[in-house]
């Protein structure tokens, strides 16, 4: 039964560790914009040269 | 134009993300925002400073929606010297990293606002606030941390270990203790504190009973593990404060979304251009002094009263009287702070200092400091406080005969009743009760400030409107009467373009014609019209003298006429539009609705009239003051009164009122200081929403009655000296389920109804 005491060390020191990288991920503001990178990550680099464009836009503000 | 500049920068994807993206370009003159460059408010808006490096983070109502995110992200590509942005969606905040070598505070700003994302820039908004949520869910991660491995670790224990495992049961125990130990220190501090607070005002709130329960928990748990007569209660605390923690969060979460902390002093200038002697520099406008000269833009609200020094100037006190329509001006006229300046910019003489001027006083009346707590007595601490007497009481009974009839049992007996009177469940009862309320009319474009509005709504019978903005749509509705081509119409609408009055706004915004004409010799005639060449022909716009016309012009709505080549046409009908859903939602309310209140004149009567039946009292010419008398007249004859208003020129009548709702038809931007925002196109469900409130407070007080329940049954263990820790640990967390469980699914049952009216 001396095993179960080992078992439980490394299990809470486990816990702790990931209780540790939680705390860390939240400080380091993870958390603070659910919504933006959902987003983000959709934006690609591609870009349309002006040329290519028609020149009469109607929702041109 | 927004447009251009993103071509220029091969940025037209913008269009590409969203079918209606960014607000549209606004005017921004060199001298917006340059208060930014002066050294003493840059100081307190940068969050970071150094030569090379400057880190801003600007306030931005307008993000919302995916292309604002992207345009904002991308500001780089436009502007030389910026480093990096990032926007922060929910908070709507942007931050910017620039090189101030090449670029000024100003100018960042500037820029921004020119692609329509104007920073709301306010001493008290850019001071950095703690960040309480952190701390809270940093709480919750410990709380439920501890909670999973002292429950795991009192398994065995109920499961049955033989005393061959007594080693074990007393190591298991003390993880059990050293597990706790944070979570009372740490996540459940703020019960304690409060419970403190609320002890040395003499009140008893719901923190009271659950601090004592917690206390009394963790004392015995800690009794009995030291003392080896028991395991202990422990799991049952660590489960309590996770669950309340919960229940905090869901709260927080719910109130993210909604920053209702702007007060009027947002809508003030920050800062004015003074003249120095010199030059024009930007000062700080509670620095103003009685006798300096300020120079005031298009746009711009005047800071303090003032002598007028130009000729004359149009101003809009529709934040301070109500009235709509612009009062023109001339030299030498005192021009009362809280309005705003249209068309030209002026100079004047600061004639009071701003802290003590006419819009300060009026926002210094008392109404304004009271706080709303003293007011109102909320449920939930009228039912801690039963509890608390009824928990004391039956504790003291308890005790009293179990000292008589077995005085060795008597201190286990005290402590189990005050043990699991600990009224967590009906803790959680109101955030999840109110929060999905909350949450309901936020879908369906009604925001509320906190949940006690909720509350506040529950009890309504009186609902009082304004007109202006409220009742009357702000856009108005325009017709031309008269001939006009469809060439000429467009020349028309170059014309009124280039003017900043706003009947030119509403009729260039009118005529849809999008081929654009330029404009030759065009002039502004200030309080009569405007003049212009296109296409070889003069083209005037303005009031009847102006274009030469001399006939009959006797209506109460606005006019504006038009002549070509010296030639009149006809004249614009300005007519502010009645919004479609108010006759509905009179006729809902009923005899709840008892008033109009009204900031203008009485020519328009007649029109109301029509949508308010006769026993609604309607009240013409109405200051802000006279509307908050009316108000508080009703509340003296014992009524609980709503009130609609638009913004800071109701805001008095706005705060006296049990329930403050500003109507607008753009929540990102308008946030005056009131109870609830409502979406000008949801007005017609304004009646389903009071019924709501009724429901959502019946519902609560069915949760108060699930979770007394179980108390009732936890008691009849513990007067009995029966609860073992196995109990606890069933009964508490239980309750706590079924109280939200309930809560949450009854809240949606009721506002099905609601769903589905809308989408009809």
């Amino acid at each position: 039964m001396e095993i179960i005491i080992l078992l439980i060390a490394i299990s809470l020191t486990i816990a702790l560790l990931f209780l540790g990288a939680f705390i860390w991920n939240m400080k380091s503001g993870q958390y603070d914009d659910s919504y933006g990178p959902s987003v983000r990550m959709l934006f690609d680099d591609k870009s349309i040269l002006k040329k290519d464009l028609p020149k009469e836009d109607p929702k041109a503000k | 134009m927004v447009f251009d500049i993103l071509t220029e920068n091969n940025l037209c994807e913008y269009y590409s993300y969203e079918k209606t993206p960014g607000p549209s370009l606004r005017f921004v003159s060199q001298e917006t925002y340059s208060f930014l460059d002066e050294p003493s408010v840059k100081k307190k808006v940068l969050t970071f400073d150094s030569d090379s490096f400057c880190r801003i983070q600007f306030y931005i109502p307008t993000i919302h929606c995916i292309s604002c995110i992207w345009l904002l992200e991308n500001l780089q590509r436009l502007k030389k010297g910026i480093l990096k942005s990032e926007v922060n969606f929910s908070r709507k905040q942007v931050t910017i990293d620039y090189k101030p070598s090449e670029n000024t505070l100003g100018e960042v700003a500037r820029m921004l606002a020119s692609l329509g994302y104007p920073p709301t820039i306010n001493l008290e908004a850019n001071s950095p606030k703690p960040n309480s949520n952190h701390s809270l869910i940093t709480k919750l991660a410990i709380a439920g941390f501890a909670f999973g491995n002292i429950m795991l670790l009192s398994f065995p224990e109920y499961l049955g270990l033989d005393g061959s495992d007594q080693k074990l049961k007393v190591l298991f125990s003390f993880l059990n203790f050293g597990l706790t130990l944070p979570v009372i220190i740490y996540s459940g501090q703020d019960y304690f504190i409060n419970a403190w607070k609320s002890f040395k005002q003499k009140q008893i709130n719901i923190d009271v009973p659950i601090a004592v329960g917690l206390a009394t928990l963790f004392l015995r748990s800690s009794y009995d593990i030291f003392l080896q007569t028991g395991p202990g209660y422990l799991d049952s605390f660590s489960g309590l404060v996770f669950f309340l923690l919960i229940g905090r969060w869901f709260q927080s979460k719910t109130y993210e979304s909604l920053a209702f902390d702007r007060d009027y002093k947002s809508y003030f200038p920050l800062a004015i251009q003074k003249w120095t002697g010199a030059d024009w520099l930007p000062v700080i406008v509670y620095e103003l002094n009685v006798g300096d000269r300020i120079k005031v833009l298009h746009r711009e609200i005047i800071p303090s009263d003032s002598l007028l020094l130009s000729d004359d100037a149009f101003v809009d006190y529709s934040f301070v009287t109500g009235e709509s329509k612009p009062v023109k001006t001339k030299r030498n006229d005192l021009i009362y702070a809280g309005g705003r300046l249209l068309g030209q910019s002026v100079e004047m003489i600061v004639e009071k200092k701003t802290s003590q001027s006419h819009l300060t006083s009026l926002w210094n009346n008392e109404i304004f400091q009271k706080t709303e707590e003293s007011k109102h007595t909320k449920i939930i601490d009228q039912a801690a406080r039963a509890f608390t007497w009824a928990v004391l009481a039956l504790a003291f009974v308890t005790a009293m005969y179990w000292y008589f009839f077995n005085p060795s049992q008597m201190w286990l007996v005290l402590t189990s009743v005050l043990m699991v009177a600990c009224p967590c469940a009906l803790a959680l009862a109101a955030p999840f009760t109110y929060g999905n309320m909350l949450r309901v009319f936020g879908k369906n474009g009604f925001y509320l400030k906190n949940a006690d509005v909720i509350e506040r709504l529950a009890k309504i019978d009186t609902v009082v409107f304004d007109k202006t903005g409220t009742i009357t749509l702000g856009a108005s509705d325009v017709k031309f009467i008269g001939i006009l081509e469809k060439e000429e119409l467009g020349w028309v609408k170059a014309l009124t373009l280039s003017s900043s009055h706003p009947l030119s706004k509403l009729i260039s915004q009118s005529i849809k014609n999008h081929t654009i004409y330029p404009v030759q010799n065009y002039q502004e005639f200030v309080g009569k019209g405007i003049d212009g060449v296109i296409n070889v022909h003069n083209v005037r716009v303005g009031s009847p003298s102006f274009v030469g016309y001399f006939g009959e012009n006797s209506s109460m709505s606005t006019r504006v006429f038009v002549a070509i080549d010296q030639e009149v046409r006809g004249y614009f009908q300005v007519e502010t539009a009645i919004r479609s859903n108010i006759k509905e939602l009179v006729t809902l309310l009923g005899h709840k609705c008892v008033a109009l209140l009204s900031g203008d004149h009485a020519n328009e009567e007649k029109r109301m009239r029509e949508i308010f039946p006769v026993h609604i009292e309607l009240k013409f010419d109405q200051n802000p003051h006279d509307k908050m008398d009316y108000i508080s007249d009703l509340q003296k004859n014992g009524k609980y009164v709503a009130m609609l208003g638009d913004g800071l020129n109701d805001s008095g009548a706005l705060k006296q009122s049990q329930v403050g709702i500003a109507v607008t038809d753009d929540t990102g931007i308008f946030t005056p200081a009131c109870d609830g925002i409502l979406h000008g196109s949801k007005m017609n469900l304004l009646n389903s929403f009071l019924n709501l409130s009724k429901s959502a407070t019946r519902i609560l007080k069915i949760a108060f009655g699930i979770s007394f329940f179980y108390n009732i049954i936890a008691l009849s263990f513990a007067v009995t000296g029966n609860l073992s820790p196995l109990v606890a640990a069933i009964l508490m967390p239980m309750s706590s389920v079924s109280v939200v469980g309930f809560s949450t699914l009854a809240v949606s049952w009721v506002s099905r109804g609601l769903v589905h009216t809308n989408s009809n």
